[in-house]
């Protein structure tokens, strides 16, 4: 077989460019649509990364009641630091949280000096390890945290967390609609851009195997066509994320203070997977206009 | 080498070939003659598997060709050089690559093709012509490629369909020869013709077809 590879690619480059424009379109066509699909990977895997970095940042807040002694805190302490999805917890006294908004507050922070007792509880702050971070996991911690003594109440900031996940879902969604009815798209041109060739080169095939081309040798450089065009269109694709990632996203403000230096780009088996992807679509299309135009 | 065995080809309801039994020989050189329409493109065409036998039998190199399965038809044509009455060469190809597509289809080395189809261009006196494209070139030099990529393969059995048709006689004489070497080299030639004064000169086997059957 590898005694025919160097024909059957060398036949394969000179259908393409014997249709150039055609070749192109369907290139474009591809890398188009790998690149939306890989620009929604891109910005959904970044995304995913930013939730798990917040909600290591986010602790839930343990808030205690005004009277509760010393041992109990302790006691309370070696309690949250036994519980499984626990990382770290960390005692802020009533006078640490009153320092607290103190230093936030700033210039205006003789609002609280008409105070005659502080009115802020004593809390902890509970960091969560990663592998128990999403809200599925934190809403029945957060219920069993309201039951141990001298907990007051328990707060988490959902409000942000939730908005990142939905983000990130709507991406997923996004990526796989687009990204599905894109694929159908590309297989379908492809295919018409190969039946085209194949219809164009008719008697040329009809030749071939009346001088003893086996159907696999007439077969063969229409498969590497596709796939060379799937290669091309993955490559291309690929090509644009980069300049997009570089060109674009670096330019874009974040809000949250978050700087271009934790986004990060397709890892390098992503990147091959997506080439891969490009590929299989080529060998895909041409299978299906080899099949039904084929058949002698 | 070939054998056939109460031959019949009906298409649709008429029968271009009806009843025909002969046999050739390794390295023999027969004429197929007749006038238009009386089976001879149609009978080697039977025998390149171009079209399925309606009854009897042929067999080629000890093969029943109504029994090959159709993957076998490739590796039968191989054994086969066939020099076809339109020539049926690639047009968008150049003379090089149409002679060399016969040793690509075997899988040939690339450095074994390039020398062989030179030196087979040389002898036949068309190596000029190896970047042309067919369209450009005149009937005989088209003839030339045609048997030329017959020949590159080294057939067993060479099939020539009016080979030297719309050619003058110096030229079909000239082809003629090329064929009578190839047989000296061992392959079997069957050749259609009505080209009489070949037929006068060389003095070689006649099958005689009229309306579909053999006559002499």
């Amino acid at each position: 077989m590898l005694r025919f590879l160097s024909y059957f690619v060398r036949t394969a480059l000179s259908n393409l460019a014997q249709n150039p424009f055609v070749s192109l379109v369907s290139i474009a066509t591809l890398g188009l649509a790998l690149l939306i699909l890989a620009a929604f990977l891109l910005i959904s895997t970044n995304v995913k990364a930013l939730l798990a970095a917040s909600a290591g940042h986010l602790a839930v807040s343990i808030y205690l009641e005004d009277d509760t002694q010393p041992e109990a805190v302790s006691a309370l302490k070696a309690r949250l630091l036994k519980l499984p999805e626990t990382q770290g917890a960390v005692y802020i006294s009533k006078a640490q949280a009153l320092e607290d908004l103190k230093r936030r507050l700033g210039a205006r922070a003789d609002l609280l000096e008409g105070l005659e007792e502080n009115p802020l509880p004593a809390s902890f702050e509970l960091t969560l390890k990663e592998a128990y971070r999403s809200p599925e996991q934190i809403r029945p911690l957060l219920t069993r945290l309201e039951h141990f003594p001298q907990v007051a109440d328990v707060d988490y900031a959902w409000d942000w967390s939730e908005k990142l996940a939905s983000v990130f879902n709507f991406f997923k969604l996004g990526a796989l609609v687009v990204g599905g009815l894109l694929f159908l798209a590309t297989v379908f041109i492809i295919s018409n851009t190969i039946k085209l060739t194949v219809y164009a080169r008719q008697e040329e095939l009809a030749i071939m195997r009346l001088i003893g081309a086996s159907e696999g040798f007439v077969r063969a450089p229409f498969l590497i066509e596709g796939i060379l065009q799937g290669l091309f269109g993955g490559l291309l694709a690929l090509a644009l994320l980069w300049l997009m990632f570089h060109l674009v996203i670096s330019q874009v403000e974040f809000p949250l203070g978050l700087t271009m230096n934790e986004w990060r780009f397709l890892s390098s088996a992503e990147s091959w997977g997506l080439v891969g992807l490009g590929l299989f679509l080529g060998l895909l299309g041409s299978l299906i206009a080899l099949g039904r135009f084929m058949r002698e | 080498m070939i054998q056939l065995y109460g031959v019949t080809k009906i298409y649709g309801r008429k029968a271009a070939l009806t009843d025909v039994s002969a046999r050739v020989g390794q390295g023999e050189f027969v004429f197929i003659v007749g006038p238009s329409g009386a089976g001879k493109t149609t009978l080697l065409k039977l025998i390149l598997c171009q079209e399925p036998v309606s009854r009897g039998e042929i067999l080629v190199d000890r093969q029943n060709l109504k029994r090959m399965r159709p993957h076998r038809v490739p590796a039968h044509r191989r054994k086969i050089g066939a020099v076809f009455q339109d020539f049926k060469l690639l047009p968008n190809r150049t003379v090089f690559q149409n002679v060399a597509l016969r040793l690509e289809i075997q899988g040939a080395r690339r450095s074994f093709i390039q020398k062989k189809v030179r030196v087979l261009l040389r002898q036949l006196g068309i190596e000029s012509l190896g970047e042309a494209f067919p369209p450009q070139l005149s009937g005989g030099e088209q003839q030339r490629v045609a048997i030329a990529r017959a020949m590159i393969g080294d057939p067993k059995i060479l099939l020539a369909d009016e080979p030297t048709g719309n050619l003058d006689l110096d030229m079909s004489r000239n082809i003629f020869q090329l064929l009578l070497s190839i047989n000296r080299g061992g392959a079997t030639v069957l050749m259609a013709t009505h080209n009489r004064e070949l037929l006068q000169e060389a003095n070689l086997r006649i099958l005689h077809l009229d309306k579909g059957r053999l006559v002499a």
